[in-house]
């Protein structure tokens, strides 16, 4: 048993010089210890132990050199003090191995809780981000179906701005009056109208406005309420019947304050039926057909100006046709003549001519079985007049 | 030739915060990734220069507090000063620090002691923030961050408790 333990013991008097040593130093690392000198600077662990103040005092598991663990008796005995050293590494290296994975299984621990909660965390942001990307997007969707219903009502008030058609006596000629209208999306940019002048003063007008949408839509109702607005004025009948005199004072109006650059190109019609001819302004518009009663088709090409909008200044002018029972005028627009198939060919002016006489719902069946169940890319609008044969 | 002096200075705090090695890193200048825990007391000696003179600091790292094996207290007598670690990733290792500092007043009264806050190599992990650093600033500790892996802070630290000791 001693012999297990490796027992070592040092004598040290009262002025801490040792004065003794003996037993198995060497296992601690103490073989160089000199008798006669102070221990402390021998044996420096004993540091702050002595002068030892209570007897017996005991300091476990001290680790020595050479990785061997002792345990520290300290004994008064007339006035020094005796220290065993006792080996207990095989107990150190015991504990330590229970010691350790005892560590190592709480650190473990420790970090799990930690790694937890840290998921906790993340899941509770994810949870929170979605919360609030589901609130974003049920707000969106219900923004989104409030615009719809509103441009549906947009729409709705737009096209009832479409005029019935005329069918009537004007002047001493039988005259009837179609128009398509039929927006792109659920507002459009495309006007379409006609009203009667005193009785013998048909008056027409098709326009289309240079943008899509809610803008061009705001535009064209701006530009149809100055054209019917100049109805009421006793210098109606001479605006129209010169229909450049109506363009100008529009245009003027349109140019004034136009900071979204939009311009509307515009064609007015007016026919006097009394003097059987048909005055008409084309500012910048597509050249209108007039097909006669024989079959002819010719286009109305007069320039008559630049679209409105684009400056206060402008300078129209107007051309006069004679028209006589069984002739046509149609206009219309660029959506018609520049409606595209699959293959991005275009409708064509030509062909718009080849089916003059048919009518305009045959003309528009045409025109959207030619776009072949594509997207109708542009406003689509047109006014078709007819001298009736009488 | 000046005499030399001998301090003994000890090494606390809860297990696994860095105590070996702070004091590996001290005496030898090296550090190792591996976790050896501590049982008993392990003691060595750093000699130091103070202004001229040459101090034995006598290092007395203590295996560390958890829930069922408390602190041999006894291990203090005749300290000097202590060294109190924390470890700066572990919360719960703070008030390990703050209890030991307690009872080590109240058995052996008002030592010099100096509070480390270890690992602070591992910035993604740290849970201390200066607020609390500076709460304890404000009591009159002496406290910094420190790292046993890169030897920051452990230099300044000792030295600075050496001093005191010594005054």
């Amino acid at each position: 048993m001693v012999g297990e333990r490796a027992v070592a013991w040092l004598q040290i008097d009262t002025d801490l010089i040792l004065t003794g040593a003996g037993g198995r130093l060497d296992r601690y690392g103490l073989a160089e210890l000199r008798a006669g000198e102070p221990v402390l600077d021998q044996a420096y662990f004993l540091e702050g132990l002595l002068p030892l103040e209570e007897t017996p005092y005991f300091v476990p598991s001290v680790e020595m050199a050479g990785d061997v663990s002792a345990d520290l008796h300290f004994h008064i005995d007339g006035g020094g003090v005796w220290l065993l050293l006792l080996d207990v590494t095989a107990e150190r290296d015991a504990t330590r191995r229970i010691q350790q994975k005892a560590y190592d299984m709480t650190l473990l621990q420790e970090k799990e809780v930690l790694l937890n909660r840290r998921l906790e965390a993340v899941n509770a942001a994810l949870r929170e981000t979605q919360r609030e990307l589901e609130a974003s997007r049920d707000l969106a969707r219900r923004e989104l179906e409030r615009k719809h219903l509103e441009l549906a009502e947009a729409r709705t008030l737009q096209l009832a701005l479409a005029p019935p058609p005329f069918r009537g006596v004007v002047g001493t000629r039988a005259v009837a009056v179609d128009v398509i209208l039929e927006p792109a999306k659920e507002v459009g940019g495309d006007l379409v109208d006609h009203f009667l002048i005193d009785n013998d003063l048909l008056v027409f007008l098709l326009g289309d406005v240079s943008d899509k949408g809610a803008g061009a839509a705001l535009m064209m109702a701006r530009t149809h309420a100055l054209f019917r607005g100049l109805i009421n004025r006793p210098d109606a009948p001479s605006l129209f019947r010169a229909p450049e005199n109506a363009v100008r004072l529009v245009n003027r109006t349109l140019s004034a304050s136009n900071a979204s650059c939009m311009f509307v190109t515009l064609l007015i019609a007016a026919f006097d039926g009394a003097a059987k001819r048909l005055t008409y302004t084309r500012a910048g518009h597509v050249p209108p057909f007039l097909r006669r009663f024989d079959g002819a088709v010719e286009r109305l090409g007069a320039a008559g100006g630049l679209p409105l909008g684009l400056s206060e200044d402008a300078v129209y002018r107007s051309e006069s046709v004679v028209l006589r029972p069984g002739d046509e005028v149609l206009t219309v627009t660029d959506g018609i003549t520049e409606a595209m198939d699959s293959s991005q060919a275009q409708f064509g002016e030509d062909r718009v001519g080849e089916l003059m006489g048919g009518g305009l719902q045959r003309l528009l069946k045409d025109v959207k079985a030619f776009e072949a169940g594509g997207v109708q890319s542009d406003d689509i609008a047109a006014v078709l007049l007819r001298i009736e044969n009488t | 030739m000046t005499a030399m002096l001998q301090k003994k200075i000890c090494m606390l705090g809860a297990f696994s915060v860095g105590k070996t090695s702070l004091v590996r890193r001290y005496v030898s200048s090296v550090f190792s990734d591996t976790y050896l825990t501590t049982v008993g007391v392990k003691i060595d000696k750093k000699t130091v220069d103070l202004d001229g003179r040459t101090v034995n600091l006598i290092l007395w790292d203590l295996a560390g507090e958890d829930d069922v094996n408390a602190l041999r207290l006894s291990y203090l007598r005749g300290a000097a000063g202590y060294v109190l670690v924390a470890d700066g990733t572990r919360p719960a290792t703070l008030d390990v620090a703050l209890s030991l500092r307690g009872r080590v007043e109240a058995d052996y009264g008002p030592l010099p002691f100096v509070l480390l806050l270890n690992k602070n190599d591992l910035p993604d992990q740290w849970t201390i923030t200066e607020g609390d650093m500076d709460g304890l600033r404000n009591a009159g500790w002496w406290v910094r961050s420190s790292s046993a892996r890169t030897g920051e802070g452990v230099e300044d630290a000792f030295m600075d408790l050496a001093v005191r000791t010594v005054r």
